[in-house]
């Protein structure tokens, strides 16, 4: 396990953080709609976009924050009737402290509410028909949405120590709802109920059931498996293929995780569950009949959870003839966590199929000299599990006229295992652990905002094993990650 | 006091706060507005940009045919023909290498962290990153207030999960982050400058042009005196943290680069045409109505509905000769691709192929990894290369109209020379002289001479830096490219 950790105190929110957040603080009805023109995170160098490296304020996108803070209190407090819809008093003092408790995810210091107080009574006298307590409140807003108290997840705390509870309630809202915590929340935090594992735990549990837990957990598998690809996908000459059929890639894959989620299915059911969805068009792929509009969920008989479901099949492929390589590396990179490395300049060109050669045939010829070791160990036996489907994730029942063979063996961590097609591979890699700690890794990352490194192998291990149990659901990972000092706890970094 | 022509062709601050009664359209770009002291101070500046292809060229079909006067060599068949009509502000330079001249691994990422940087990267395949700041950000150092970095865009796919941002790097050698749709840039810069047809770059106020003392808009004013408080509170806060003991050095300096980004609108404007002459900072040639659709915009592979990538990259440029001739900004870079470039080109070759992604054309075969000798291919990529020098002619129609010929350098460059990911010989296009620095209407031969080497001569001319150290340059410049 290698990353780079700065083990960062200061995490700033992420642009969808910061719309939801500024939402649910302004009792708004609708998305402002400005995250959308912020200056997006560095791109392409983590596993996520909230990664501590890539989440900061700087030249690029200060000004960001402060246009869109400028413009959503504009709104807010354009009348005297606006504001009260958010504040709920014309008290300054009463005001001050529960909205800054509500948008800095703790209590006031009595220095910040004197600081706040006097902002407010200076924007009091600015021009404008609103109430000298409108205007102030504009101002106050203004500034506690560019603080950074806002703009910061923070960890304060001694190395080691358990965060405070305002901490954990910040640090479990926004990964888990992607938002600011409630009052409700606070109110918890603010009487210790967060200060046991259990009790963060039992926040936590309340959390996993909400609508907007299954669209952060969507957001963290969208980029997991790369969901956005599937708008990228080009076929040259396919019969059965039609462009129209990423929108539904995109929406099934959307489903199909949350399908997960929400179930409280696991890491197992990712990879072994015949439940799928799929348009009208879809459907075809898959050989069933279409029924309504949209993405429903169908019976996928004979099929073994996402890998052998046509978005991640069509998307690996060059045209209508499987990429078995590229098959394999996503499965090595994405569930087996396998970090193999980047493949040699110039490869030879794969070469067009041989009268009664089969497409392992080919990828075996020519990965048999350059890149051996990682093709023939790693990359190629998983990729050739899935022969039986074509380049757009339709059975096919013979190889260019010649009998399929999707059988192989792969090192896993605990021991080399076989297969012998697809189904059986999806099997033996949900038996294992590596799958489990693999997926386990992922989410720590995402969830703690950092890389995660050998040093945390012991709670790799744990979360995976807790995957790995009968029954072991994504939620049940997470809340066991709640619970581990890795999450509880201020983890120190470098001076 | 400056004369009437001068002051009608510039943007006015004072009569642009005088015009932004409506405060509500004045605020998305009233940040560009920060103090520019060296602006004042200095002589004419000299604006730089850096614009980085991907998957390189055909050579065969991309360069003239024999170095010397472009006159007459831009018509030969080759993609740079679509520069013609602008031979006389052109030098096209061959024979400049990167520092890491054969990659290991796959070489997007590698080429793409050298292609500005001028130094050898560290690390390989997707995970290669840059050992030192690129050249955008060197300059942009010298010339730019401080608080404002250069103008980083891009025209991809952002969310490709492999490399994506790889061109712009910092101080510390950290990639920047970019911005992928025009309409975000579009955003900040509308109002900065008059309203198209005006003619008069006055910042679109019914006040009073220039400086004469004229009271500014009296909520424009109070604008910025609560921008100021806002700052203040922001910057004490900010202040209070840094001074918490447990902080390690890197969490200093993440709040010290939040601090030191925040800027106050500036309280007194002043006039400062008389540097400005000849540049049109008007909206003319500006097409509002195509950065509004694309408000919801997002990359896919072809394209279609926005006219194809090469669109996108028009109107990104089309607001960078804007940003100079307003002085938003002094530099920037535009990433053209991502390191595998999956961007699907409508020509005639690639229907033949049955429309094969742009880097499986560069392979020549069908593979993000092996590289082929498909001839159709071939020709689709000399095609794409007619596309991306047919685009930057018309790119460059932006900054000839607003009069930047010899007030900016405008550079065309590659992040692999070939789709073999071979770094020798790899592309550069320079239009502008820079202030005079550059030759101008040539074609030359860098004779092997690096990038940083080039880079150095033009960090010279921006920057007036006489004797710069970038990259790996060894504090060389190329002797073929200046005046």
């Amino acid at each position: 396990m290698t990353g780079m950790p700065i083990y960062s105190r200061f995490l700033r929110l992420t642009n969808t953080q910061w719309e939801n957040s500024v939402h649910d603080l302004l009792k708004l009805t609708e998305s402002t709609g400005q995250s959308e023109h912020f200056l997006p995170a560095v791109s392409g160098v983590t596993d996520f976009d909230n990664n501590e490296r890539v989440v900061m304020v700087n030249n690029g996108n200060w000004g960001d924050f402060q246009g869109a803070a400028e413009a959503v209190v504009a709104k807010v407090t354009a009348t005297d009737q606006s504001l009260q819809a958010v504040a709920g008093t014309t008290d300054v003092a009463t005001f001050i402290k529960k909205f800054g408790r509500r948008a800095f995810r703790r209590e006031l210091t009595a220095a910040e509410v004197t600081t706040y107080t006097a902002l407010h009574q200076k924007g009091s006298t600015f021009s404008g028909t609103q109430s000298a307590f409108t205007k102030g409140a504009a101002l106050v807003i203004t500034t506690m949405l560019q603080s950074p108290h806002f703009l910061y997840r923070t960890e304060l705390g001694d190395n080691g120590a358990t965060l405070s509870g305002y901490e954990l309630a910040a640090k479990l809202s926004l990964w888990l709802l992607n938002t600011t915590p409630s009052d409700t929340l606070l109110d918890a935090a603010g009487k210790g109920t967060l200060d046991t594992p259990d009790g963060a735990v039992a926040q936590a549990k309340t959390m996993l059931e909400a609508t907007a837990a299954v669209s952060a957990v969507r957001e963290m598998h969208s980029q997991l498996y790369k969901i956005p690809l599937l708008d990228t996908i080009t076929k040259a000459n396919v019969q059965g293929y039609s462009e129209g059929l990423k929108a539904e890639f995109t929406a099934a894959a959307n489903s199909f995780f949350d399908f997960i989620y929400s179930k409280n299915l696991g890491v197992k059911d990712i990879l072994t569950t015949n439940v799928g969805f799929a348009g009208p068009l879809m459907a075809e792929l898959y050989g069933l009949k279409a029924s309504g509009t949209g993405v429903q969920q169908v019976a996928l008989a004979d099929r073994s959870g996402w890998y052998t479901q046509a978005p991640f099949l069509t998307q690996w492929a060059i045209n209508n003839d499987p990429d078995s390589i590229h098959r394999g590396v996503r499965i090595n990179l994405d569930t087996l966590c396998n970090e193999i490395p980047p493949p040699n300049v110039e490869l030879p060109p794969v070469p067009a199929l041989a009268p009664s050669q089969t497409n392992r045939q080919r990828y075996e010829n020519l990965t048999n000299g350059c890149g051996k070791p990682c093709h023939t160990e790693y990359i190629n036996p998983v990729g050739f599990a899935f022969e039986d489907y074509d380049g757009i994730g339709r059975y096919r029942s013979n190889d260019n006229g010649n009998p399929l063979d999707t059988t192989g063996s792969y090192p896993f961590a605990d021991g080399t295992r076989s297969f012998k097609d697809s189904t059986d591979l999806m099997q033996v890699i949900a038996n294992g652990a590596q799958a489990h700690q693999c997926w386990s890794k992922k989410l720590a990352s995402y969830a703690l905002e950092r890389d995660i490194v050998e040093a945390e192998r012991t709670t790799v291990e744990t979360l995976g094993a807790v995957s790995q149990a009968s029954g072991g659901s994504l939620k049940q990972v997470m809340l066991a990650l709640v619970q581990t000092p890795a999450f509880r706890t201020r983890v120190g970094g470098t001076p | 006091m400056i004369d009437g022509i001068n002051r009608r062709k510039v943007i006015n601050r004072r009569a642009f706060l005088y015009g932004a009664g409506t405060i509500a359209i004045g605020l998305p770009f009233l940040e560009g507005l920060q103090e520019r002291s060296a602006w004042a101070a200095n002589a004419q500046p000299i604006f730089t940009f850096f614009l980085c292809g991907a998957c390189g060229v055909e050579p065969k079909r991309f360069w003239p045919g024999s170095t010397g006067a472009l006159s007459g060599l831009l018509a030969s068949g080759k993609a740079v023909d679509a520069l013609a009509d602008h031979a006389k502000n052109l030098l096209i330079v061959k024979g400049v290498n990167f520092p890491l001249t054969g990659p290991s691994g796959c070489g997007h990422a590698q080429g793409l962290s050298q292609a500005l940087t001028g130094k050898t990267p560290t690390g390989n395949g997707g995970q290669a990153a840059a050992t030192g700041p690129s050249v955008d950000y060197v300059i942009s150092k010298a010339v730019n207030p401080a608080g404002t970095d250069p103008l980083t865009l891009y025209a991809g796919n952002l969310r490709n999960g492999y490399i994506a941002d790889r061109l712009s790097f910092d101080d510390s050698a950290r990639v920047r982050a970019s911005v992928d749709n025009p309409y975000k840039l579009y955003q900040k810069l509308t109002g900065l400058a008059s309203p198209a047809g005006s003619g008069t770059g006055s910042g679109g106020g019914t006040g009073t042009a220039g400086g004469g003392g004229t009271p500014v808009n009296p909520q424009a004013e109070e604008l910025i005196v609560k921008r100021k408080s806002v700052n203040d509170t922001v910057r004490a806060e900010l202040s209070s943290l840094m001074q918490n003991p447990k902080l390690s050095a890197a969490d200093k300096q993440r709040l010290q680069q939040h601090f030191d980004a925040i800027r106050d609108t500036e309280k007194t404007m002043t006039d400062m045409g008389t540097q400005m002459a000849g540049v049109g900072c008007t909206l003319d040639g500006i097409e509002t109505s195509a950065y509004q659709a694309l408000s919801t915009w997002k990359y896919n592979a072809t394209n279609v509905a926005t006219g194809g990538i090469e669109n996108i990259v028009e109107l990104h440029m089309g607001l960078v000769a804007l940003a100079f001739a307003c002085d938003y900004n002094r530099t920037g870079t535009l990433q053209w691709g991502d390191g595998t470039d999956h961007t699907v080109y409508q020509t005639e070759s690639n229907k033949t192929l049955g429309n094969w992604n742009f880097h499986y054309i560069s392979h020549r075969t069908q593979s993000d990894g092996a590289v082929g000798s498909n001839s159709t291919a071939e020709a689709a990529h000399a095609e794409i290369d007619q596309v991306r020098m047919t685009t930057l002619a018309k790119s460059l129609k932006h900054f000839a109209a607003r009069g930047l010929q010899d007030k900016a350098v405008v550079v065309w460059t590659n992040h692999v020379a070939e789709g073999n990911h071979q770094m020798r010989n790899v592309p550069f296009v320079l239009w502008g002289n820079g202030g005079g620095a550059l030759k101008q209407g040539q074609y030359v031969d860098a004779a092997g001479a690096s990038n940083a080497a080039l880079f150095n001569t033009i960090i010279t001319a921006a920057t007036g830096n006489a004797s710069p150290n970038f990259g790996s340059s060894g504090g060389k410049e190329i002797a073929a490219i200046k005046v």
